[in-house]
């Protein structure tokens, strides 16, 4: 699955850290999502959405095959 | 009950593992010190509560401890518990499979060795955790 992740946070200029604090979980879980290592659980999506203040599919989306 | 273990935080953990580890130990510390065959020929059960007592503290500390961080975790960061998981997974599939050619091997080749296959098992699996929550940390990073 990609994200924008880390598009979004550079824009509101914020830190892995200061939006792992924002949903409550590691850094090193927003930088494996950011990374595409690890699919995020729907809560934690949900939370990032809200945060963002997008839809989940705005952030969250899957690879498109060619 | 399922709930309450959910809320309770299981505290004093690290002290509870250091004391558990030391009970592991007492029995031997004291018969080095005590005259244990003087002791098994006068009073033996004396020699059974100095083994039963310190092994059913640690037990029970063991117990305590493994239930607490496992909850740690499962209140705790979500990319952390799916490493957790995937390393119960590693290590629960390797001890199965150590346990059967373990047997074999035991049974064709040293019988005696099957008293100690509970504690062999336990020390695979402990390393098989460990190594195993290595290799998931690196897929994630």
């Amino acid at each position: 699955m990609k994200n924008t992740l880390h598009i979004l946070r550079a824009e509101r200029r914020l830190s892995q850290e200061d939006l792992a604090k924002l949903v409550d979980v590691s850094r090193q879980t927003i930088n494996a999502i950011e990374r595409e290592k690890y699919d995020p659980s729907l809560p934690l999506a949900l939370k990032i959405a809200k945060i963002f203040q997008k839809r989940v599919e705005e952030i969250f989306f899957l690879k498109v095959e060619k | 009950m399922k709930n309450y273990l959910k809320i309770f935080s299981f505290p004093y953990k690290t002290a509870v593992l250091i004391f558990s580890g030391l009970m592991l130990f007492l029995p031997f510390i004291l018969t080095a010190v005590l005259d244990y065959k003087n002791i098994i020929d006068t009073k033996p059960n004396l020699f059974r509560l100095i083994f039963l007592i310190p092994s059913l503290l640690s037990t029970i500390g063991f117990i305590y401890c493994t239930l607490g961080y496992h909850f740690q975790i499962m209140r705790g960061d979500e990319l952390k518990l799916k490493i957790h998981l995937e390393s119960l997974n590693i290590a629960f599939t390797t001890t199965l499979v150590f346990l059967f050619a373990l047997i074999f091997v035991f049974l064709n080749f040293a019988p005696v060795m099957l008293n100690y296959i509970l504690v062999i098992l336990a020390v695979i699996a402990i390393i098989a955790y460990i190594l195993g929550a290595e290799f998931v940390k690196d897929k994630y990073q």
